[in-house]
């Protein structure tokens, strides 16, 4: 199975064709870990560079992201015994009080796409939240969103509440949404600013250390 | 010096024409918290519930309290300094929602809680839903709040006929906006129809509303955008949307009415083919972050007319007097000429803006009225 077939299919959206390739690279002997690798992710990288630059919109990532799903669930049970590490883990979640999470949805299915492991707890969460989700995951990176501008107060306290549990350096945080600037971010303490889900991935990478993609 | 109504004025302005007169205010909407807060009044009865379910029925003991309401709504429209009341049509469809605490300044729903659409579902996910949904008949759809309004419209000022949800929005509330994306694959005849249906009735609304004495307005509120882009692409817009756009949009100025068209986000790909093909005659909500609206009165001040675009993030959260020197800024590029510009927020007198904010930012358009026509 030529995977570059299969990263085209994740590109497309095809989900049933997605997983048949995997299906058939695996019956090839291609390592999960390669497919993942060398189809899966390149292939969702892909779809966030073309939702970047406007080619692609909500339908598309997510045709993209339900691929990359069903591939993930072919591969799954394989990647764990082989003992596979994503390239950091992420709480994602929009602020209290603030009920709007296609976004933060969109953010959090590009940075899995993108190999990362994303605990998205959903939209509306407490402080508490997600000082405990980064505890019990031990995650390095957490994300907020926000669209109302009258729940920007609550994002400054999830930073408060997480700076107050794990100091600077520990756990990353980046923020994003409608009303949030790159000024604001600053202001409030957060480590970074991402305008849109692609920036948000490149954001992620070098809050945590690792290489820019090329 | 209190603000004399001239919805001719504003009509002018609208279409661009002359003569140069004093910068009508334009706001799509008023929340009712806004309301209460400026006149220091509070409503009699819960308003969020006649303007999500203008469909129901009403009783005889409800009337008083929503005649009051209404005229609230009018007192608030003469003393802020609009040339218009605006008021919702009775086009709503049944939904989805989801509660969480209001977070604005100015909180007036009961217990509390504010309600906003569910963005993954709703009640229309397969064609077995659509059958059963109670889609209303376009002729039962009843417009009292309009009609109430529209005859005891004071002298000078005219009526605005708010569309609450156009044909994407109603169409995505009904699916929820991640079914509606997964189906555009899935189940293409669904979306179809549903948009169709949708259609249908957003026509009749705007034909039935456009026909009131004293409507002049018609505004058609379809939030297409996000921050970088369409939510879905302009491909799909220009097959299930622009169609309906145009029939309404023909509707209205048939019955030679203004067609205001509101849309939140970066649509920007679409606003050629709004003007140009679908004949809006102005296009209102712009974020600084997106577009500031100078820039939007620069690329299409010449063939539509621009409303509002004072940011609503500043309107939250600045100073008064920052406030006041970002609207002098605005006017200083969009109403030079006298015409084709209307000062406002960009979207709506949200409760969430503080109100000396709000009053400072209409407070700037009266200088600047003085300063350039002797009256405000």
């Amino acid at each position: 199975m030529d995977l570059l077939l299969v990263k085209q299919r994740v590109v497309a959206g095809d989900a049933q064709g997605t997983a048949a390739g995997v299906r058939e690279a695996l019956a090839e002997h291609v390592a999960a870990e390669t497919i993942l690798q060398s189809a899966l992710i390149p292939g969702m990288e892909e779809v966030g560079d073309l939702f970047g630059r406007g080619e692609y919109f909500v339908p598309e990532l997510l045709f993209a992201a339900r691929a990359m799903s069903a591939a993930l669930e072919v591969l799954r049970p394989l990647l764990a015994v082989s003992g596979y590490e994503p390239a950091g883990k992420v709480v994602m979640g929009t602020v209290q009080g603030d009920l709007h999470d296609i976004g933060k949805k969109l953010v959090a299915i590009v940075l899995a796409g993108s190999g990362f492991d994303v605990v998205d707890l959903g939209s509306d969460v407490a402080p508490d939240r997600f000082v405990e989700s980064v505890k019990q995951s031990g995650a390095r990176l957490v994300g907020l969103s926000s669209l109302l501008t009258t729940t920007l107060p609550a994002m400054e306290a999830t930073v408060r509440a997480l700076r107050a549990a794990r100091p600077a350096g520990e756990v990353h945080i980046m923020v994003g949404g409608a009303p949030v600037t790159d000024a604001f971010a600053q202001r409030i303490g957060a480590d970074g600013y991402g305008a849109d889900a692609s920036s948000a991935v490149a954001l992620a990478r070098q809050l945590l250390g690792l290489p820019a993609r090329t | 010096m209190q603000h004399t109504p001239d919805f001719e004025n504003l009509r002018r302005t609208i279409l661009r024409q002359g003569p140069a007169g004093p910068v009508p205010f334009f706001d799509l909407f008023a929340d009712p918290g806004m309301v209460e807060t400026v006149l220091e009044e509070k409503f009699p009865v819960n308003l969020h519930h006649y303007i999500e379910e203008p469909m129901l029925a009403l009783s005889a003991d409800e009337m008083p309290g929503l005649m009051k309401s209404l005229d609230m709504y009018v007192r608030f429209c003469r003393e802020v300094g609009y040339d218009y009341v605006f008021m919702v049509t009775g086009f709503s469809l049944q939904r989805k929602f989801k509660a969480a605490a209001d977070t604005a300044g100015a909180q007036n729903w009961p217990d509390g809680q504010r309600y906003w659409q569910d963005e993954a579902s709703g009640p229309i996910q397969s064609w077995a839903d659509f059958e059963a949904y109670p889609w209303p008949k376009a002729e039962d759809l009843s417009h009292a709040g309009l009609e109430y309004v529209s005859a005891v419209v004071p002298e000078g000022m005219k009526v605005a006929a708010f569309m609450y949800g156009g044909v994407f929005e109603h169409s995505t509330w009904l699916m929820g906006l991640e079914s509606f994306a997964l189906a555009l694959r899935d189940q293409p005849d669904l979306v179809e129809a549903i948009c169709q249906r949708v259609g249908e009735l957003a026509t009749a609304t705007a034909t039935q509303a456009a026909t009131i004495d004293n409507v002049e307005m018609v505004f058609l509120s379809d939030d297409l955008g996000f921050f970088s882009g369409t939510l879905v692409s302009p491909k799909v817009i220009r097959r299930y949307i622009v169609p309906h756009y145009k029939k309404i949009a023909d509707a209205v100025h048939a019955s030679r009415k203004l067609l205001v068209f509101h849309s939140c986000g970066n649509m920007y790909a679409m606003m050629d083919e709004l003007v140009g093909d679908v004949g809006i005659d102005a296009k209102h909500s712009f974020e600084d972050k997106i577009l500031p609206v100078e820039e939007a009165y620069r690329r299409w001040g010449n063939r539509v007319a621009i409303l509002g675009g004072v940011d609503m993030d500043l309107l939250g959260r600045a100073s008064e007097d920052q406030v006041r020197a970002r609207t002098r800024q605005i006017l200083e590029v969009c109403a030079v000429k006298g015409t084709g510009y209307c000062l406002g927020t960009g979207n709506t007198a949200a409760n969430y803006i503080p109100r000396r904010n709000y009053l400072a930012m209409l407070d700037e358009g009266r200088r600047w009225n003085r300063e350039h026509f002797g009256r405000a």
